[in-house]
């Protein structure tokens, strides 16, 4: 029998070195040995499977991800129409990867199309999944609402056989509805972040979907959505980084291109909004690098808005027709989003306020007092007031700090 | 001249998002006899310029005190409180002029102070 040592185990299983100490410790590896105080591993061991109680239990985090573009087939940024090339056996299959490099283009019209023409033909669980959620997020594009309530019904009747495409389609309903700030559908194992991120074989889309939950949750907690004890938005939002960047890690070293994006922008998005710039362009550049040579400038412009002007300002470094390109899309993007977020919640987002007012109030409602934004920004305070009072006047607020129900 | 009216009824002067020309004219105020005209621009212009859209710059009253034909003060909406200052709402977040119940506004950060006290007498 060939054995292994601890840390070739770990590396195998994707856990720490500690922690298969630990597991050996607790006889939950077969056939361990010792030889000396090294511990031997047999090579063939499986990972044991962890215990728990029946509150918690073991999440099937899906390990089959039903979007092909966060999958190994497109690993290599520039590689996307040779990876729908190389699926011209599998029209199925080819159909709904061009769909979703369409939507990471920004390319609605074929998203819908294509989308549409798979929910058509096809009826198995991951197809009706994946099409309805790609219609979902295009019907968002669009801003319309009838074909959002249409796509979601797509997802509702998908027809899944196991617990784990039941939790797919859970957490393909939430992911929907975050997309328009409604993060109350979310299962509870989700919010409780009880899966295993880090896992090899984890859904990545799931690592996104955490991230961007985790995103919103804070932005809400901070312009004073709700409340939790001894914690602020703030304070939550300054947390997430620890928990992003080993994602991102584990998205790098696994090669996927699409969720590394995501991922990053995110991540960026996050620093932006504590205050750490720096870091922001570091994730900015490197998202920016991937998502060029294949022109993905939606997934761009779907996260310029939490960048403000940072996203902006490094893509007209890097590629000035990728910027225009990019603002062109959000501006399409935003009206329609805006339009379907107001239609099925009672809160209006401003589509009046500017960049700067957006960004002012924002930090406004994040509790930042004047002389902070001021600060931050590096503008006068006098500027500060005056960009307040005209987001006030703009959405029809008494209170600086109201000014988050308007972003 | 307004350009429609916010989610309460007030009017809403800034123009659209799409941002303004640095010089350009904002609008033209005519006050009880005083004329104004706003132009775009940086109010710090050292550390504002090239960072984003250019906003209205307003007269600085403080420094330069005007009235109307009538003995009002023209006011800046976003100036610090004077020792008159009567809250218009109750827990009013900041010292200014805005949350002052005797500011008539006439644009975002522009308006006339009603209070008695602070007119000038001929």
């Amino acid at each position: 029998m060939e054995y292994i040592t601890v840390k070739q185990a770990a590396e195998k299983w994707g856990i720490s070195a500690r922690r298969v100490q630990v597991l050996c410790a607790q006889d939950r590896i077969k056939g361990v040995t010792r030889f000396g105080r090294s511990i031997m591993i047999p090579k063939d061991a499986p990972l044991p499977t962890a215990e728990q109680s029946e509150k918690n239990a073991p999440l099937p985090m899906p390990r089959k991800s039903p979007f092909l573009n966060m999958t190994d087939l497109y690993t290599r940024p520039g590689s996307a129409e040779e990876a729908i090339e190389a699926l011209s056996d599998m029209p199925e299959a080819q159909t709904l990867f061009a769909a979703e490099i369409a939507y990471s283009r920004g390319e609605i019209d074929k998203v819908i199309e294509h989308a549409s023409e798979f929910l058509q033909s096809h009826s198995g669980f991951y197809a009706v999944n994946a099409g309805g959620m790609l219609l979902a997020l295009a019907a968002m594009w669009k801003g319309d609402i009838s074909l959002y309530r249409q796509a979601k019904i797509h997802i509702c009747e998908a027809p899944w056989k196991t617990p784990a495409d039941k939790q797919i389609m859970s957490l393909s309903l939430a992911c929907i509805d975050s997309a328009v700030r409604d993060t109350s559908n979310y299962p509870e194992w989700f919010e409780r972040g009880q899966f295993e991120h880090l896992h090899p074989d984890s859904h990545p889309a799931a690592k996104v979907f955490y991230i961007k939950y985790l995103m919103i949750k804070a932005q809400e907690m901070a312009k004073g959505a709700f409340k939790l004890p001894d914690v602020t938005g703030l304070g939550l939002m300054k947390t997430i980084p620890y928990i992003a960047e080993p994602l991102i890690s584990r998205v790098v070293a696994e090669r996927v291109v699409i969720p590394e994006i995501h991922l990053r922008l995110i991540t960026a998005a996050v620093y932006h909004q504590i205050g750490d710039d720096e870091s922001a362009v570091m994730h900015i550049d490197k998202a920016i690098d991937l998502a060029l040579p294949d022109r993905l400038f939606g997934i761009l412009a779907e996260y310029r808005r939490n960048l403000d002007t940072v996203l902006d300002d490094r893509l007209i470094l890097k590629d000035k027709d990728a910027f225009s390109a990019t603002k062109e899309l959000h501006r399409t993007m935003l009206a329609s989003w805006i339009k379907l977020h107001n239609s099925l919640h009672s809160r209006n987002i401003s589509s009046a306020l500017t960049v700067r007012e957006r960004e002012i109030s924002r930090l406004a409602a994040f509790g930042l007092s004047n002389m902070e934004i001021a600060k931050r920004l590096n503008i006068s305070v006098s500027t500060v007031r005056k960009i307040i009072l005209t987001a006030m006047n703009k959405t029809g607020t008494d209170k600086r700090r109201d000014l988050g129900a308007f972003v | 001249m307004s350009a429609g009216r916010n989610i309460r009824g007030a009017p809403i002067y800034a123009t659209s998002t799409e941002p303004p020309a640095e010089g350009e004219l904002y609008r033209t105020l005519e006050i009880e006899g005083v004329t104004l005209d706003i132009f775009y621009g940086y109010y710090d212009p050292e550390r504002e310029r090239g960072v984003l859209e250019p906003m209205p710059i307003f007269p600085d009253f403080q420094n330069d005190p005007t009235y109307t034909e009538l003995g009002y003060m023209l006011v800046n909406a976003d100036g610090d409180v004077c020792e008159h200052f009567s809250p218009k709402a109750e827990g009013s977040e900041e010292g200014w002029c805005n949350d002052c119940r005797y500011l008539e506004l006439h644009d975002t950060c522009l308006g006339v102070c009603r209070c008695e006290q602070n007119r000038k007498n001929e």
